[in-house]
C-alpha cells in the first residue's frame, strides 16, 4: 500500500509546512484573540460586537445545525460580522473544536468538491461565495454575501489575518491514510465521527447500526466510493459488520443482498449501485459505486493483500 | 363568519385536537383526503410571480383567507446565508395577497431574535408589508402552551406559542434544504419554528453518542409535532437552497426557481425531496408523517401541477 504511506507522508507534510514559526502561539481559549485588528482591514469594519457561543448554546446560534459540529466534538464559536462603506458584507466564523481531528473532520463535512484550494491553515477552500481552513482544532468559515471581486478578495484577506495569529500544527487524522492512495480524488476525502456525518454522506442506515466513532471516505476518479470505519477491536468491527448487514439486508432500498461470506456482503441500492462491505481486521471496509459486484470484491481483496 | 369558523377549527385547533387523543386531528386528514392532494409548482425568476401563480393554481388565496381572518406566517429565518432563510420577496407577497383577500391582523410569528429578522431582510419585508413581526421570548416557558400527543410516537407533549392560538389562519412559508440531521428539511419541520426551543433541542439529542436510533429520532419526533399542528396552507420557497452545509450554511446552492404551494405538506415535502435528488422514501420524517395520516408521500397520487411565473 504504497500510495497510503505516501498520503501520511503528505499528512507529516502538512504539519511542517503549516504554520510558520513566526506566528505567535495563541494560548488562550479567547477566541477574540484570533480576529484582526481594525487598521488592518482598511475600509472594512467590524458590525457589532462579536457573538460567543459554549457548547449546547451553538443551538442558540444555528439550532438544528448545531448537531453536526456536537457530533464532532465542538467546543465554542466566536462571529464577527464586517462590512464596507458600499454595502458589502462578511462573516467570520472562528470554532474551537475538541481536538484537530474534529477540525479537520468538520472542515472535510463543509467543503464542497468544487472548491478551489487556498494556501490558509492546514489546508483552506474557496468557494463562490465563502472559503473554510482548519488548522490545530479551529475551523474557520468567512462567508461574504456575493460573489464581487472584492468581496472574494476580502475573505482571503480575513482569512490570513486569522491564520496569521493561530498556531496549531496538526496533521489529518492517521485513519485518512488507510485510504487507497492510487486514483484517490483527494478533495473528495471526508472524515466522520458519528452517524450524522456518514449519514450525510450516504444513507447507509437511519439507525447508528455502525457505532461509528471514526471513519474516513474518499471518492476515485473510477467513479466509486472507498469507505474505512475503524473500531477499537477485530471483534467489535466483525459484530458490527453482522448489525449493518442485517440492517441493510431489511431494507426494501436495497435489493440483490448476498453474503459471499462471514465477513462480506454485496447488494445494490436503488440507483444500481453496488455496495461492496467487509469487516477487516479492526475496519469495516465499503466500496459503493457504479460498478460489478466482481470490481467491488476485487478493490476489496486488494486492500486486503496490500494490508498483509 | 362561517367560513373564518372552519378555517379556525381546522388550521389552530388542529393544535388543540392533540388534547382530544386525535379526533379532530383525523377530521382534519379527511378533510384533506376529500379534497384531494394537490400541489402546485410556479417557475421563474420574479419570486414574487411564482408565489401569486402556484396560490393561483391552487385557487387563489381567498380560499385560504376568509375576510377579517387573523392570520399567522411561519417563514424561516434561521440563517442569514444564501439559500438558507425564505425568500422576502415570497413572504412580501404572501403578505400582500391576504391584505387583497381581506385579512384582518397579519403577524409574524417567532422565537428567533430580531437581530435574525434584520439580518435576513425578512423583518424589513414583514413591517413594510404591513404585517406584525411578534418576537416570543424563548426563555419564557410560560409564552408555550403545552399539548399532550397521544398519538406521538417519541414525542410525547408539544409546546406551541401562546400567540399562535390567537390566529385563524396559519400560513406556513418554509424554505427547503438540506439538513444535516436527516438530508432534508422542509413543510414539516418548520413547525418547529411554533414548538418552545426547550422541547425542539430534545430533537436534536436524544444523544447522539449512544442511542441507536438517533436519525430516526429527530425525524419521528418531527413527525409527532406535526400532530398537533395543520397549516391552512403551505407555501414553500424552492427557489435557491442550500444542498449541502444545510440547515445553517454557507453551503453549494441549488437554483431550481420554484415556489411550491399546497394543504398537504408530506405531499409538498415528497415533491420537494426531487429537487434535491431524492424521493420522499427517502426521508424517515416523510415517511412518518405519511404513516401517521398527515398526508400523500407517493407523488403519483398526487395532483401535480406546474406553470411558469
Amino acid at each position: 500500500m504504497g500510495m497510503r504511506l505516501a498520503i501520511l507522508t503528505l499528512a507529516v507534510l502538512l504539519v511542517s509546512c503549516g504554520p510558520s514559526a513566526d506566528k505567535p502561539v495563541a494560548g488562550s481559549d479567547d477566541l477574540k484573540t484570533y480576529l484582526p485588528a481594525e487598521k488592518e482591514l482598511g475600509l472594512w469594519k467590524a458590525r457589532g460586537v462579536p457573538q460567543e457561543f459554549r457548547g449546547d448554546d451553538l443551538y442558540i446560534y444555528m439550532d438544528g445545525g448545531a448537531a453536526i459540529y456536537r457530533e464532532y466534538g465542538f467546543r465554542q464559536l466566536l462571529v464577527q460580522d464586517y462590512a464596507d462603506p458600499y454595502g458589502r458584507s462578511l462573516t467570520l466564523e472562528v470554532f474551537e473544536m475538541d481536538e484537530a481531528d474534529a477540525a479537520f473532520g468538520i472542515y472535510t463535512f463543509k467543503v464542497g468538491s468544487q472548491g478551489k484550494r487556498v494556501d490558509l491553515g492546514q489546508e483552506g477552500s474557496l468557494e463562490d461565495y465563502y472559503l473554510n481552513f482548519w488548522e490545530g482544532r479551529y475551523l474557520i468559515t468567512l462567508t461574504g454575501f456575493d460573489r464581487e471581486v472584492e468581496t472574494t478578495q476580502r475573505l482571503l484577506r480575513v482569512g490570513q489575518l486569522v491564520d496569521s495569529r493561530i498556531n496549531g500544527p496538526a496533521a489529518p487524522p492517521a485513519l485518512v491514510g488507510l485510504l487507497p492512495g492510487r486514483d484517490l480524488i483527494s478533495s473528495s476525502v471526508k472524515y466522520f465521527r458519528g452517524p450524522l456525518g456518514l449519514f450525510q454522506s450516504y444513507p447507509f442506515t437511519t439507525t447508528d447500526a455502525f457505532g461509528i466513532k471514526a471513519g474516513v471516505k474518499g471518492d476515485y476518479s473510477a467513479g466509486y466510493s472507498f469507505y474505512v470505519i475503524e473500531y477499537e477491536t477485530p471483534e467489535r468491527s466483525l459484530e458490527r459488520f453482522a448489525a449493518v448487514a442485517k440492517s441493510l439486508q431489511e431494507d426494501p432500498k436495497f435489493k440483490n443482498f448476498r453474503m459471499a461470506a462471514k465477513n462480506t456482503a454485496f447488494l445494490e441500492d436503488r440507483q444500481g449501485r453496488c455496495l461492496g462491505l467487509r469487516a477487516l481486521r479492526r475496519w469495516i471496509l465499503i466500496v459503493l459505486g457504479p460498478i460489478s459486484a466482481e470490481s467491488a470484491a476485487s478493490l476489496l481483496d486488494d486492500y486486503e493483500t496490500d494490508e498483509e | 363568519m362561517k367560513r373564518r369558523e372552519f378555517l379556525k377549527t381546522s388550521a389552530v385547533l388542529g393544535a388543540v385536537s392533540a388534547l382530544g387523543a386525535g379526533k379532530e386531528s383525523l377530521n382534519r386528514t379527511s378533510l384533506a383526503a376529500a379534497e384531494g392532494t394537490e400541489v402546485a409548482v410556479a417557475h421563474g425568476a420574479d419570486f414574487g410571480k411564482a408565489t401569486e401563480k402556484a396560490v393561483a393554481l391552487l385557487g387563489g388565496i381567498e380560499k385560504y383567507v376568509p375576510k377579517g381572518a387573523k392570520v399567522a406566517i411561519l417563514p424561516n429565518s434561521q440563517s442569514k446565508n444564501p439559500g438558507a432563510h425564505t425568500k422576502p420577496e415570497i413572504v412580501r407577497t404572501a403578505i400582500r395577497m391576504c391584505q387583497e383577500a381581506g385579512a384582518g391582523e397579519i403577524a409574524c410569528l417567532s422565537w428567533l431574535p430580531e437581530k435574525y429578522w434584520e439580518a435576513t431582510g425578512l423583518g424589513k419585508a414583514v413591517v413594510e408589508g404591513g404585517a406584525r413581526l411578534r418576537i416570543i421570548d424563548l426563555k419564557d416557558e410560560s409564552l408555550f402552551r403545552a399539548l399532550p400527543l397521544t398519538r406521538g410516537k417519541v414525542l410525547k407533549e408539544a409546546k406551541i406559542m401562546t400567540p399562535f392560538f390567537e390566529y385563524d389562519v396559519f400560513l406556513n412559508l418554509p424554505i427547503t434544504k438540506d439538513h444535516a440531521g436527516n438530508r432534508f428539511t422542509g413543510a414539516m419541520k418548520n413547525l418547529m419554528g411554533l414548538n418552545s426551543p426547550t422541547v425542539n433541542r430534545f430533537f436534536h439529542t436524544g444523544d447522539f453518542k449512544t442511542k441507536p436510533d438517533d436519525i430516526e429520532h429527530l425525524d419521528q419526533c418531527i413527525a409527532d409535532l406535526n400532530l398537533a399542528l395543520a397549516p391552512t396552507l403551505c407555501i414553500v420557497d424552492a427557489t435557491e437552497f442550500l444542498t449541502t452545509n444545510g440547515p445553517f450554511g454557507p453551503g453549494e446552492i441549488s437554483s431550481p426557481k420554484k415556489v411550491v404551494a399546497g394543504v398537504d405538506r408530506v405531499a409538498i415535502d415528497s415533491y420537494c425531496t426531487t429537487l434535491l435528488g431524492m424521493r420522499g422514501e427517502d426521508i424517515v420524517m416523510i415517511k412518518r408523517g405519511h404513516e401517521h395520516g398527515l398526508g400523500e408521500i407517493d407523488l403519483k397520487k398526487v395532483r401535480l401541477r406546474e406553470v411558469e411565473a
